[in-house]
């Protein structure tokens, strides 16, 4: 690693201890439904049609919003629906403007599978401010595979070309890269730019959920590394604005394929609210990182007086992280790559990068 | 010297009336040659104009320069850089303003004005990020202040009111607006009323 980039990350690294401090939420998740419309291979929360846990009543999350009002700036914290699938509530627009009237804006992480024209128009006359829509594949045949169901795939390009024609809506598109989509990067690209889309995720599937045991959803060393390759390459193209997700430390990569070093906010920026009810982080930390529930805490104070596990990872550095050079950088990777019951790391990026041939 | 002026004066007046325009311009030729003599007597320059009562000093100007990303040392294209207009009281009291004016940055980060002032300008410069995450992050509003110096001047000026030509490269550096965007999650946006 050169030192300019060493002296940005150990800039950073400061930053990122003042601000587990301050831990300031100002990003909170509603994980507004279990239901889903799909039967995706990799879906992290064992989601089906008819979920076991009801959907949180509105009213329940409202009183956790009007917790936390007074002592955070509504209009900068943001609200992220996820599921589930968020449209598979039919009050979704009621959601919306109740959270609009209170100063929050909201966005949400869809599928794009139920999202029409006219729909689309409601969340936007509701205070939609932001959508993110899954695609993950050149055709329906990588795209529903992963998916599980016929048709997703055009749905969700569809839904693309809704919000890519929407003026004023922050948006930006998906991508769960496996071994089957590892070689349509390229093509994928060019399907997304003509569709008019400027800011690209992409992400590999962690092994957790239903992808802990599909050896096609996870990535060898030389995918990954040729990931991460395509998204630089990507990004110095300048035709779209490609990043990698949060998900992981990069080493070398840092700063070449995400706008910000890695820095795992859960516990620190982030919050959320589970469908059952429970105080969390990131949807994806569940098990052990719950840190409450809101049927029988007070919001705010589990964030002040909680989250500890997630606000000082020193608990991290053992087994693999133990001796590593760039703890000092990781902290010990994503929380989510972690044993939800063990605090085992899952799995190390930094390792999974290899040298790989240019082409 | 006043007795000799006010003769002067009162013999060009009378030629005037009798002139023609060419005859006039040869014998004003012959007017400031003799004025010439009588400065280098005097010690004084009384044969170049005199500055006009209300002139004002004033120099060109050109302040450019790169917008960088702090944290990647890339530049960063598409950023809006305003020059504002030149408030009262700012460098200079009264009477004269450069007027304001608004660039974007190129493919390179590079941006430059120029414009015409007062010598001693100071300037302003407001730089805002106007595509959100396009141009490889957002990056936070900056505003910065300066002033032009003799160490600038690149042309000189003249004994009139020009003072020359100053060329200022101002370099700046933003940062990364902190946004948090979550695996699974949307990015943020502002709440709009």
């Amino acid at each position: 690693m050169n030192l300019k980039k060493q002296i940005t990350l150990s800039l950073y690294r400061q930053h990122k201890r003042n601000q587990a401090q301050l831990h300031e939420l100002n990003y909170l998740f509603w994980e507004c439904t279990l239901r889903c419309n799909l039967n995706c291979l990799h879906c992290g929360s064992d989601c089906t049609k008819e979920a076991a846990v009801q959907d949180m009543p509105l009213a329940d999350f409202l009183k956790v919003l009007d917790t936390i009002a007074p002592h955070v700036n509504p209009n900068k914290t943001m609200l992220a629906l996820t599921g589930g699938e968020p449209l598979m509530r039919k009050d979704l627009e009621i959601c919306g403007k109740a959270f609009y009237q209170r100063g929050f804006p909201w966005g949400m992480v869809t599928n794009g599978y139920g999202l029409t024209r006219e729909r689309l128009k409601n969340l936007l006359n509701s205070g939609l401010r932001s959508i993110t829509i899954s695609f993950d594949g050149l055709t329906p045949e990588t795209h529903d595979w992963l998916r599980g169901k016929a048709g997703s795939w055009e749905r969700a390009g569809n839904a693309i070309a809704l919000v890519a024609a929407t003026p004023n809506l922050v948006y930006d598109v998906v991508t769960c890269v496996n071994k089957r989509t590892i070689g349509e990067l390229e093509a994928i690209k060019n399907l997304l730019i003509g569709l008019g889309v400027k800011q690209w995720r992409l992400f590999r599937i962690f092994p957790k959920g239903r992808a802990e045991d599909n050896p096609l959803l996870n990535l060898s060393p030389e995918e990954f590394t040729r990931m991460l390759e395509f998204i630089k390459q990507t990004r110095k193209e300048g035709r779209i604005h490609a990043s990698f997700g949060c998900e992981g430390f990069l080493g070398d990569y840092e700063l070449e394929v995400r706008d910000t070093p890695f820095f795992c906010r859960a516990g620190i920026h982030i919050g959320s609210v589970l469908a059952d009810g429970s105080i969390s982080a990131c949807p994806s930390l569940r098990a052990d990182y719950i840190q409450g529930n809101i049927y029988h805490d007070d919001f705010w104070t589990v964030w002040n007086e909680r989250y500890q596990t997630l606000r000082d990872r020193s608990w991290t550095q053992t087994g693999v992280c133990a001796a590593c050079k760039s703890y000092k950088y990781c902290e010990g990777n994503g929380l989510h790559l972690r044993d939800e019951k063990d605090g085992r790391l899952l799995c190390c990026h930094l390792e999974m990068i290899i040298p790989i041939p240019q082409s | 010297m006043q007795h000799f002026l006010s003769d002067l004066r009162l013999i060009v007046i009378s030629i005037e009336k009798n002139m023609n325009i060419q005859w006039l311009k040869l014998f004003d030729k012959v007017i400031v040659a003799l004025l010439g003599v009588a400065g280098l007597l005097m010690g004084c320059n009384i044969v170049f104009e005199t500055p006009a009562e209300y002139g004002m000093p004033h120099a060109d100007f050109v302040l450019k320069g790169t917008v960088t990303s702090a944290a990647t040392s890339q530049p960063v294209k598409n950023i809006q850089v305003v020059r504002p207009f030149w408030e009262y009281g700012y460098g200079y009291e009264g009477g004269y303003a450069a007027i304001g004016d608004t660039v974007y940055t190129d493919e390179n980060g590079k941006f430059a004005f120029e414009f015409d002032g007062l010598p001693t300008m100071k300037y302003q410069l407001k730089l805002k990020d106007i595509d959100g995450q396009e141009n490889g992050g957002q990056f936070v509003s900056k505003e910065i202040e300066g002033e032009f110096t003799k160490a600038d001047q690149e042309k000189k000026g003249n004994d009139r009111w020009y003072d020359g030509k100053f060329v200022k490269t101002r370099n700046v550096l933003l940062d990364w607006e902190d946004a948090v965007v979550p695996m699974y999650g949307v990015r943020p946006a502002p709440f709009q009323p």
